[in-house]
């Protein structure tokens, strides 16, 4: 084989063939497990943000204990958690995740010879003792939330594998499943594929669905809820009572998965306003019930473990936040402002990517490539997508405006869910906000703005393809360097 | 009247025209928003623009010092803007209006009462940069308006400077007009020109030199006179006003030679002379200069320029490394913040959704096409070849001068670096990345700069609003 057919083989242009004979969803993944696996693999135990949380009540559920208990915090305020194997809390005791991320200086430590220093990490499996421990952070979360990995969680206790290998199944079940969620999505949407795989393969993408946690599930669904959605927005045929069930049932999984973003499954509601056909009665309560059908089961859950009290900050004050937000409007429109449009608060600062408990942010570099994949992304369209032909005249305009309203709704629903539950009374930013919460809305807001805005868009696709794993190399070295530093760098 | 509001708000359709409304629109409100010398080193210009004001064109020298005989007024006024402490770097002191006010009620100029000022940060400028702040601050004597006035007149005058200039070079520019008033239009760029600094003055002609060249390397044909004396006026101007932006001056090796003479050698001794020209100018002026090189070793970043160029020589690997942390590394991440906006005294930061906006929109500016397939053809290869290298040499210049002389010897970032010292690069890689590869329709790239330059602009009004005015509870 001549050099030039190698080169061919492996270079843009057997992208542009990709992306030319309709497979890019299957670029996507290719990208998508290629880096998803290396990240995998490179974070140790618990490094995750929320991680050692998530597993204890994964744990908790795989015993088939559904609520969580009271017990006694560090702190000595009211924590809720239980019981669970002594070798998952020693794994990550000698993995250092206290200190991984717990303060600013612990940005000094670093995973090199981890492993050797502490050999048990390897070892450690449920032996039938146990240790009460506080999780309140995750002790509010349904099963549906861990559906993915409770199942790994009760084989592996039962063969007695180690911990180390059932979390790293987790991790590796977790990001394959994200990765086909999004396939899914880039396959079968029918306006805004480029839009789903560049947030897919953005570095915060990735680096959720390679940690067990509650983020990598919901942004599956996510995808899976809007995909859905758009098609029947975008289809030239009229919604059946089939599509609205479907439509209940994704939107119930993702208001479990976490129910701030309830106001999502409301856009069920603004389907028969933009089909062409007359507003039927019958079709206002079919959307309706579709609507209730993906909340009222998660409300009920949300009632049966209200008793949880998940408040991480001793200054807080639910009763008095509530009533500041109420009698303060204007005061608490600053406090929005100073948290978004300041860098008040740094885990909003990198917006695409930051990992290892806010410790290893996307160099801003790599933030302007991926804000640039993002905004082409809008521009261009897949030849498969359809046209808006199925809409009123004015069904477009009133879809979009759904989309943003929808998506604003939530992002004050988790602004103001964290200040009350999570910030300083009377405080002037909102504490507890992550750029990663917002990920999920973020193809609903673009979706708000797709079009055809490019004349010769297989330039840009190849472009969007190259940003997007060039952004992705950097966030990987980024974590590289910051976990082992091993590379002739300068800087320490 | 009514028809010439109806021509003044049609302008907005030309990218001049948009250009101008919204710099002066923005700017004004720029100049009211930012209080006064809250901008790096605006008092030590001010009194700048004082002595040139004064003809004073040379500081002179005592006890060592260099310096001059300023009113007392001058210093009054600064001490009544900060009212008893300086907010700059501080960014949970407001500015407190009442400051303004008592600058303006209770410190009239009193020219009779002098006291010797240390002007040595800014005794190498020439007085080219000042011209405008000059002007103002000599109105400012006839009228015998107070200082503070003068400070504002400055500033007002600096925006009409930059206006006029980009707006000529925006006349000038061949191709992608739009993408120019994008990329002048970017927050930084508006705040630059509302502070009393050399900025305006260096940029702006760097702009004007640049389309000019464009201009001539675009039609093909002679050069007129006009153009002639343009490109000696702004190349004199820009290099005297900034010595780095004596790179610039290499794009006069694009223009053809057909442009300037029929006769080869004649034309290529025109070229060596537009060249020399303005080295020659700044040749001149650094005679008269005094002798401040205490200023750079007073500073103590433990610097030593010796020692840092024999590092460099010697680890031209680690060198390499230092970019890389400085321009894509987390720690030198505020560099690049800070060309798309950091306000005031660079604590006033435009929020990250912002900037990583503002440089998806350069990306836009910079790649995508709007116009037809034969306009890309008549930048040749050669062309675009030479406005990359001078764009590299220009960066590769301010980093190097930044890293030897500011730097500790050995540092792993380059300190000193500004994003807005960059700001000539953006100009130059236009015409560098101007290719087909990338189209759209005129409509969706005009729409999209006039969305993204007022977005931008909006939110940073905001942020300065908030930084200097409203109190955290």
């Amino acid at each position: 084989m001549r050099m030039k057919d190698i080169f061919k083989k492996i270079s843009v242009f057997r992208i542009a063939s990709m992306i030319k004979t309709g497979k890019l969803e299957t670029l996507f993944l290719i990208i998508f497990l290629v880096f998803g696996i290396i990240t995998v693999f490179l974070i140790p135990p618990g490094w995750n943000t929320d991680e050692p949380d998530h597993t204890y009540r994964i744990y908790q559920l795989s015993k088939g204990n559904l609520f969580s208990e009271p017990v006694l915090s560090p702190a000595g305020n009211k924590a809720y958690g239980g019981e669970v194997a002594s070798g998952l809390v020693n794994l990550y005791k000698d993995a250092g995740v206290r200190d991984a991320g717990a303060s600013a200086a612990d940005k000094t430590k670093k995973a090199n010879g981890l492993y050797d220093a502490h050999p048990n990490i390897l070892k450690y499996k449920d032996d039938g003792s146990k240790t009460s421990i506080n999780f309140s952070g995750a002790a509010l979360y349904s099963p549906v939330t861990y559906a993915l990995y409770i199942p790994i969680f009760k084989v592996g206790t039962m063969l007695h594998s180690p911990f180390l290998v059932i979390l790293i199944i987790a991790r590796l079940v977790g990001l394959l499943a994200v990765g086909l969620a999004f396939f899914l999505a880039i396959r079968h949407i029918k306006a805004g594929k480029w839009i789903i795989f560049v947030i897919g393969l953005l570095p915060v993408t990735v680096i959720q669905a390679a940690s067990v946690g509650a983020d990598g599930p919901l942004l599956g669904v996510a995808v899976l809820f809007l995909m859905y959605i758009t098609n029947i927005v975008y289809s030239s045929k009229q919604p059946t009572t089939r599509n609205y069930v479907i439509l209940a049932f994704l939107g119930m999984l993702l208001t479990f998965v976490k129910l701030a973003y309830a106001p999502l499954t409301l856009l069920i509601l603004v389907i028969p306003f933009i089909k062409k056909t007359p507003i039927s009665k019958r079709v206002v309560i079919t959307a309706l019930a579709a609507t209730l059908i993906a909340i009222i089961p998660n409300l009920i859950w949300t009632t049966m473990v209200s008793y949880v009290d998940t408040n991480s900050n001793l200054q807080s004050n639910f009763p008095m936040q509530k009533s500041f937000i109420l009698h303060e409007p204007i005061l608490y429109i600053k406090t929005l402002y100073y948290t978004f449009f300041t860098n008040e608060q740094a885990p909003l600062d990198a917006l695409f990517g930051n990992a290892v408990w806010n410790s290893v942010p996307l160099p801003a570099f790599f933030s302007y490539l991926a804000m640039t994949a993002v905004v082409l992304s809008v521009g261009v369209k897949n030849s498969r997508e359809d046209v808006m032909r199925s809409m009123k005249s004015r069904g477009p305009i009133i879809w979009k405006l759904a989309l943003l309203v929808a998506s604003s709704i939530t992002i004050l629903i988790i602004s103001t869910a964290l200040y009350i539950y999570s910030s300083t009374l009377y405080q002037s930013s909102i504490i507890g906000l992550q750029a990663r919460y917002f990920i999920p809305l973020l193809p609903v807001i673009l979706l708000a703005c797709v079009g055809n805005y490019f004349k010769n868009q297989k330039n840009v696709k190849i472009i969007i393809v190259c940003l997007s794993v060039i952004i992705l190399l950097g966030a990987t070295f980024a974590l590289y360097h910051r976990l082992y530093q091993t590379l002739p760098i300068l800087l320490r | 009247m009514r028809k010439k509001l109806i021509k003044l708000i049609a302008m907005c359709k030309t990218p001049q025209g948009f250009f101008v409304w919204v710099t002066l629109l923005f700017g004004g409100i720029f100049i009211l928003a930012i209080p006064p010398l809250q901008t790096p080193d605006e008092a030590a210009h001010f009194l700048r623009a004082y002595q040139i004001s004064n003809f004073e064109f040379i500081p002179s020298q005592k006890d060592g010092i260099t310096g001059s005989d300023i009113p007392v007024s001058f210093q009054k006024v600064q001490e009544a803007i900060e009212g008893g402490g300086a907010i700059q770097t501080r960014p949970t002191l407001k500015y407190k209006l009442g400051n303004t006010k008592a600058a303006l009620v209770y410190v009239p100029l009193d020219e009779t009462r002098k006291v010797f000022m240390d002007t040595s940060v800014t005794a190498s400028y020439s007085p080219v940069g000042y011209v405008p702040q000059a002007l103002a601050v000599g109105l400012g004597r006839v009228l015998n308006a107070p200082p503070i006035i003068m400070i504002y007149l400055a500033k007002l005058l600096m925006l009409i400077t930059w206006t006029g200039l980009v707006f000529v070079s925006i006349k000038l520019f061949p191709f992608k007009k739009w993408a120019v008033v994008g990329i002048a239009l970017l927050p930084m760029f508006l705040s630059q020109s509302v502070s009393l600094g050399v900025d305006v003055i260096a940029i702006g002609s760097g702009i004007l030199f640049t389309s000019t060249v464009l201009a001539c390397l675009y039609r093909k044909t002679a050069m007129t006179r006009k153009e002639l004396l343009l490109l000696i006026g702004a190349g004199v101007a820009m290099v005297l006003s900034k010595q780095v932006m004596v790179f610039l001056l290499g794009l006069i090796l694009a223009l053809p030679g057909a442009s300037l003479s029929k006769s080869s050698k004649k034309s290529w001794l025109l070229k060596i002379g537009l060249i020399l020209i303005p080295v020659a100018s700044f040749g001149i002026w650094s005679l008269f200069l005094p002798d401040i090189s205490s200023n750079i070793t007073q500073l103590t970043n433990g610097q030593n320029t010796f020692e840092q160029i024999k590092y460099i020589f010697q680890n031209p690997w680690m060198f390499i490394m230092t970019f890389f942390n400085t321009f894509f590394f987390t720690p030198g991440d505020g560099i690049s913040q800070s060309l798309m906006g950091n306000f005031g005294w660079l604590d006033t930061p435009l929020s990250a959704l912002f900037i990583n906006a503002g440089y998806a929109s350069l990306f836009v500016y910079w790649f995508i096409n709007y116009e037809g397939k034969n306009n890309t053809r008549t930048v040749s290869k050669v062309n675009k070849a030479v406005f990359a290298g001078i764009a590299v040499l220009y960066f590769i210049g301010v980093c190097a001068a930044l890293y030897i002389l500011f730097s500790p010897v050995a540092f792993p970032i380059i300190i000193g670096i500004q994003g807005r010292y960059l700001f000539p690069c953006l100009f130059l890689l236009l015409p560098v990345f101007f290719t087909n590869i990338f189209t759209t329709k005129e409509k969706y790239f005009v729409r999209f700069t006039k969305i993204m330059s007022i977005t931008l602009l909006a939110a940073s009004v905001i942020t300065i609003v908030f930084r200097y005015y409203i109190t955290v509870y």
